[in-house]
């Protein structure tokens, strides 16, 4: 202890900063491994995988990230290339749930192979878990066209016979012109049976001219498969509430119906009543910090109560808790836009995997046979835009290209919509983003898995 | 490290530039948070939300020269919500973290006379000696007036010398 000082406001000063600066304190362990943890949870700039329930936009968005990434890397290229017909789809390019559900023996069928119009498919992989229902396949043509399945648009999934609503999310790869191999997931909040027959009835494969997506090409034939599915039950952990734990806040109320952890995936089924779940985004984090990477979600059922199914990725057992924290996002109401360009569209996106962007509508292009949105900026394909003509016709869902072209981090699309007389007054409409995105705190669940 | 240079990437979306931001102020983030919460576990929260929300907004920054500036004060906000909730509970056991051993008994007197202050007085002297804020960017993060401050450090300084048994002559200021 140094001898007492009669000092001033100067000398004090700097014998008290002296002092501080000698100090060092370290980070205890546990905030250094929170803080690793939360900056290696961080997202890539651009998310990769995201299953969307209004999908015909992102299938787009799915098919060119496959061509990106088949031609990405030619080593990858000459492997598979050489992989046997009959090989596990999963095994090859399956997310980490696929790939884990193929090494614990959960996926295993009998390929089937049908053949029409010179164009041969083959089912080599299934999965359903009670949360996810994916498959894996391989298209081979002779003709040099590359062709792909296309959710609704050239095939439908049904259950005994029943057709499966929702959306899907497609990955997959070139393995050259011949040959193609993706993985679909089928999201659908639809109670499916534990033993069903998968019917995928494929009346139409959907290739693209000179790999102009604006030149989509079909070729029909009749590729009906008939698969049996068992739930799997190995090593899953499934967990129904009753009576389900509830949180509130406002006029809406999250209520918890279940949790399944699997080898593929961890399912997570909630119900909100009060509000759409439009709006609404839940990220799931482990008890030591780390965020659950999503495999899709999907909802159903608004405006007055509504399900909302969560898959994320497949956790170690070891944990003992997980942590639901809805966030809100953006307002149900609609941002208008009126004819006023250059025009700033703040595009919704999740908070905790990107940062909001922004995009920018530089030129609408009235055209007889179309209508053209011109935009720059980072595209989310969870950024919805739609168009309302005078008579209050929304025309939403366009076809959107992927970029058309990249420059300094900007890229740059033209969204396509239905013809429009430019005459008449458009609107152009999307998600009015909250400015602070509010992580919902009263409304957390910590969710037990011991 | 190029401050602005690792700003203007990070908020062009490169996550390493990010990283480095953080990790080059993770000790004042510690610090700070400390100075305002009871528990590393809380601190680690705070902190865990605080980056998130700087990742989300770092967009939003308009001066990179004022980074740490920024990113303290969104840390102060989620320390602040901590004890918001902390306040609506009642503590089923009490929390008592034993201080670490170290040889540094120097800092021992310094960290335990500042744990003595009362709250709004700690994290003044945590900002403003611990982690070299001018009193206008004190003043700025915790979104109060410069007089405030100037008051607060004059108590503080005035309670610390009484700890540290130094005899501490400063004009009067009021609050």
């Amino acid at each position: 202890m140094k001898g007492a000082l009669a000092v001033n406001e100067d000398i004090f000063d700097t014998e008290i900063n002296k002092k501080a600066k000698h100090t060092n304190q370290e980070i205890p362990e546990i905030v250094k491994a929170r803080i690793e943890d939360t900056l290696s949870s961080l997202p890539k700039k651009r998310r990769l995988r995201k299953i969307i329930t209004t999908w015909s936009a992102a299938a787009v968005l799915a098919f060119t990230c496959i061509l990106a990434s088949g031609f990405a890397s030619p080593a990858m290229a000459h492997a598979l290339k050489n992989v046997p017909i009959f090989g596990s789809v999963f095994k090859l390019i399956g997310d980490t749930g696929l790939k884990n559900a193929r090494k614990v023996g959960l996926t295993e069928i009998k390929p089937q192979t049908i053949s029409d119009n010179g164009v041969t498919i083959t089912i080599t992989d299934v999965i359903y878990d009670g949360s996810r229902l994916s498959f894996g396949y391989v298209i081979e043509s002779k003709d040099g066209k590359s062709l792909r399945l296309s959710l609704h648009e050239g095939y439908d999934p049904y259950a005994d016979g029943k057709l499966i609503n929702g959306g899907g999310s497609e990955t997959g790869k070139n393995l050259n012109d011949n040959k193609y191999i993706g993985t679909e997931d089928l999201e659908s909040n639809q109670s499916l049976p534990e033993k069903f027959i998968l019917g995928l009835r494929i009346n139409k494969l959907i290739w693209y001219e000179s790999n102009n997506f604006e030149k989509k090409k079909f070729i029909k034939g009749k590729w009906y498969f008939n698969i049996p599915i068992s739930i799997t039950k190995k090593d899953v952990i499934y967990k129904v509430f009753n009576p389900m734990p509830f949180k509130k806040f406002s006029v809406t109320k999250i209520s918890l119906k279940s949790i399944n952890i699997t080898p593929a995936t961890t399912g997570i089924k909630l119900e909100v009543s009060g509000m759409c779940c439009e709006g609404l985004e839940f990220n799931v984090f482990t008890n030591d910090g780390k965020m659950l990477d999503q495999l899709g979600s999907s909802s159903g059922g608004c405006p007055s109560l509504s399900n909302y199914n969560c898959n994320l990725v497949p956790i170690k057992r070891r944990l003992s808790y997980l942590l639901l924290k809805p966030s809100y996002l953006y307002e149900i109401n609609t941002q208008l836009l009126v004819n006023k360009y250059p025009l700033k569209i703040i595009t919704a996106k999740v908070w905790a995997r990107g940062q909001t962007e922004s995009i920018y509508l530089s030129k609408v292009e009235f055209l007889s046979d179309k209508t053209l949105l011109y935009v720059k900026g980072n595209y989310s394909n969870e950024w919805p835009i739609s168009l309302k003509d005078a008579s209050g016709k929304v025309y939403s869902q366009p076809y959107i290209t992927y970029p058309k072209s990249s420059k300094n981090n900007t890229e740059f699309f033209i969204i396509t919509f239905p013809a429009l007389d430019k005459k008449q007054k458009i609107e152009i409409l999307s998600p009015k983003l909250i400015d602070d995105p509010k992580i919902l705190k009263q409304v957390e669940f910590k969710i037990p898995l011991e | 490290m190029d401050l602005k240079c690792e700003v203007k990437k990070a908020q062009k979306g490169n996550n390493d530039a990010f990283t480095s931001l953080i990790t080059a102020s993770e000790k004042s983030m510690y610090r700070v948070a400390k100075s305002i919460l009871q528990t590393d576990m809380e601190c680690a929260d705070a902190i865990q939300e605080s980056i998130f929300k700087a990742f989300r907004s770092i967009k939003t920054l308009k001066e990179p020269n004022f980074f740490k500036t920024w990113l303290i004060r969104i840390l102060i906000n989620e320390c602040n919500k901590i004890l918001q909730i902390n306040k609506r509970l009642v503590p089923i056991e009490e929390l008592n973290e034993q201080p670490k051993e170290t040889e540094n008994f120097e800092y021992i007197e310094l960290h335990n006379a500042v744990d003595f202050l009362e709250e709004e007085l700690k994290i003044v002297v945590t900002l403003y000696y611990f982690e070299d804020f001018p009193l206008k960017e004190v003043a700025a993060i915790l979104n109060t007036a410069e007089g405030t401050i100037k008051s607060r450090l004059h108590r503080a300084r005035t309670k610390l010398a009484d700890l540290l048994k130094i005899e501490y002559e400063g004009s009067a200021c009021c609050e």
